[in-house]
C-alpha cells in the first residue's frame, strides 16, 4: 500500500501543478483519490450526503489547485483535509437547517437539541459501523476515519487537519477506548 | 482475532460498496464546473482587478491633487507635526522637494511652493537636521525682517511666508552655537542641499498656521 501511494504521490505533485492551467488534467488525480475520498465521506456525513461532500472536495481542490504544495509523498492527505472540513460545513449547515425549522415551524420535522444531523446512515452502513462510529465525538472520528480507515500517517492528519501530532495521538487513544465497547468480542479489554 | 477494535472498523469500513460510473463522473463534472463558474470569476475579477485599481485610485489621487509624491514622515514632521501650536498632525506633513526645483537666485522659495498654492496656503516650512551644537537658526530676508527655527532633539523648523517673495539667495541663516558664537552668514541656497544640514521643504496645507517663535 505505501508503495502504491508512493508511486502515486510524485505524480500527484506534478499533475496538480500541471492542472493549473488546464483543469481536465486534473482527472487523474480525481480518479486515483476518488474512492478513498468517497468512503471517507459516507462514514463522515453518510452516504446521502456524501456525494455532495465528495464533489465540493474536489471543487475546493480544483479552486486551489494553483497553491498546493506537496508536504508529503500523496494528495491525499491534503484531498482528505478538505474533505474534513467540507463535512464540518455541511454538518453545521444541516443543523442550522434543523434549528431554523423548529424555530418556525411547530411541526418540525426534527428535534432541534437532537443531534439527528449527526447521525449516520444506518441503512447503508452496517449497525455495528454505525454505532460504533456514533459513539465518538465528532473530532475523535474524523481522525480514527483518517488514520484508520483511509490510511494515513498521524504526521498527515496532523498536516491535513493543521493539529498538534500530539493531539492526534490522544484523539485516537480515546477513540480506541470507545470503539472497543462495540467491538467486545474482539477487544481485549 | 486481533485485539483491537480499529482492525474491526477497518474491515467493517472496506465492505462499503463502490459507487458506480455515472455517479463519479456525476461528481467531477459537477466539482470541475463549480471550479469554473462565473461566480469565480466574478470573484476573480474583484480580487485580481477591481480591488488593485480602488487601492490605486486610493492612492494615487490623493498625491495627484497634492502634486505631492512622498508622504513619508521626515525627523522634523515627526517632531514637530504634532505640536499643538501648528496646530497639525503628522499626516498634514508633505514634502514637496522632490518636485521641486533647488532654490537658487533664478528661483525664488516660492517656485518650491506649488502644492502650497494649489492649497491656498501662505507659509512653507523648511526642516532637516539641525547642525550640531546648533542652539539658534535665524532666518534674515529680503526686507531684513527675522525668523528663529524651532529646533528640537537635532531637527530645526523654519517657516517662511510667502508673502515675503523670499528668494533663497536674499534670506540669509545664522546659526548660534551652544558656546553662544555666530556661524558666517550664509544664504539658503547655500544651505540647502548640504548633507549636514539638511535639505528638505515641507508644507502644512491644511493648517497655515505660521510658525510661531521658538
Amino acid at each position: 500500500m505505501a508503495n502504491d501511494r508512493d508511486r502515486g504521490s510524485v505524480a500527484d505533485g506534478e499533475l496538480i501543478a500541471g492542472s493549473v492551467r488546464d483543469p481536465e488534467r486534473f482527472r487523474p488525480v480525481f480518479d486515483r483519490h476518488f474512492e478513498a475520498v468517497r468512503r471517507y465521506a459516507v462514514l463522515s456525513v453518510g452516504v446521502d450526503a456524501a456525494e455532495d461532500v465528495t464533489a465540493e472536495t474536489f471543487a475546493v481542490a480544483l479552486r486551489r489547485r494553483d497553491a498546493y504544495r506537496p508536504l508529503t509523498t500523496t494528495a491525499l492527505p491534503w484531498l482528505l483535509g478538505i474533505a474534513t472540513r467540507v463535512a464540518q460545513q455541511q454538518k453545521r449547515g444541516e443543523r442550522r437547517f434543523v434549528r431554523a425549522l423548529a424555530r418556525v415551524g411547530p411541526q418540525a420535522p426534527f428535534d432541534a437539541e437532537d443531534d439527528n444531523v449527526e447521525r449516520l446512515d444506518a441503512q447503508a452502513l452496517s449497525p455495528r459501523l454505525h454505532g460504533a462510529l456514533a459513539s465518538l465525538r465528532v473530532a475523535d472520528r474524523d481522525i480514527v476515519l483518517l488514520v484508520v480507515v483511509a490510511g494515513l500517517s498521524y504526521e498527515e492528519v496532523a498536516s491535513a487537519l493543521a493539529i498538534p501530532v500530539g493531539t492526534v495521538r490522544s484523539r485516537l487513544s480515546r477513540a480506541r477506548t470507545r470503539l472497543a465497547a462495540h467491538f467486545p468480542e474482539r477487544s481485549p479489554i | 482475532m486481533t485485539g483491537d477494535p480499529f482492525d474491526d472498523l477497518r474491515r467493517e469500513a472496506s465492505e462499503i460498496t463502490s459507487t458506480d460510473a455515472g455517479a463519479r463522473e456525476r461528481v467531477w463534472l459537477s466539482a470541475l464546473s463549480s471550479a469554473q463558474p462565473s461566480r469565480r470569476l466574478a470573484q476573480l475579477w474583484r480580487a485580481r482587478v477591481l480591488v488593485p485599481v480602488a487601492a490605486a485610485y486610493l492612492i494615487a489621487v490623493p498625491i495627484a491633487t497634492a502634486v505631492v509624491v512622498d508622504r513619508s514622515a521626515s525627523p522634523a514632521g515627526l517632531q514637530f507635526g504634532n505640536d499643538s501650536r501648528y496646530g497639525t498632525l503628522t499626516g498634514d506633513w508633505r514634502k514637496l522637494s522632490k518636485h521641486c526645483p533647488k532654490p537658487s537666485k533664478e528661483v525664488p522659495l516660492r517656485a518650491c511652493s506649488e502644492g502650497a498654492r494649489v492649497a491656498g496656503s501662505s507659509t512653507i516650512y523648511l526642516n532637516g537636521v539641525a547642525p550640531s551644537g546648533a542652539r539658534r537658526i535665524t532666518i534674515r530676508f529680503a526686507d531684513h525682517s527675522t525668523a528663529a527655527a524651532r529646533i528640537e532633539r537635532g531637527a530645526f523648523l523654519l517657516s517662511i511666508p510667502l508673502a515675503k517673495q523670499a528668494r533663497a539667495s536674499d534670506a540669509r541663516i545664522t546659526v548660534t552655537g551652544t558656546d553662544g558664537t555666530h556661524s558666517r552668514t550664509l544664504a539658503l541656497d547655500d544651505l540647502m542641499g548640504l548633507f549636514g544640514f539638511g535639505y528638505m521643504i515641507e508644507h502644512d496645507y491644511r493648517s497655515n498656521h505660521p510658525c510661531p517663535p521658538s
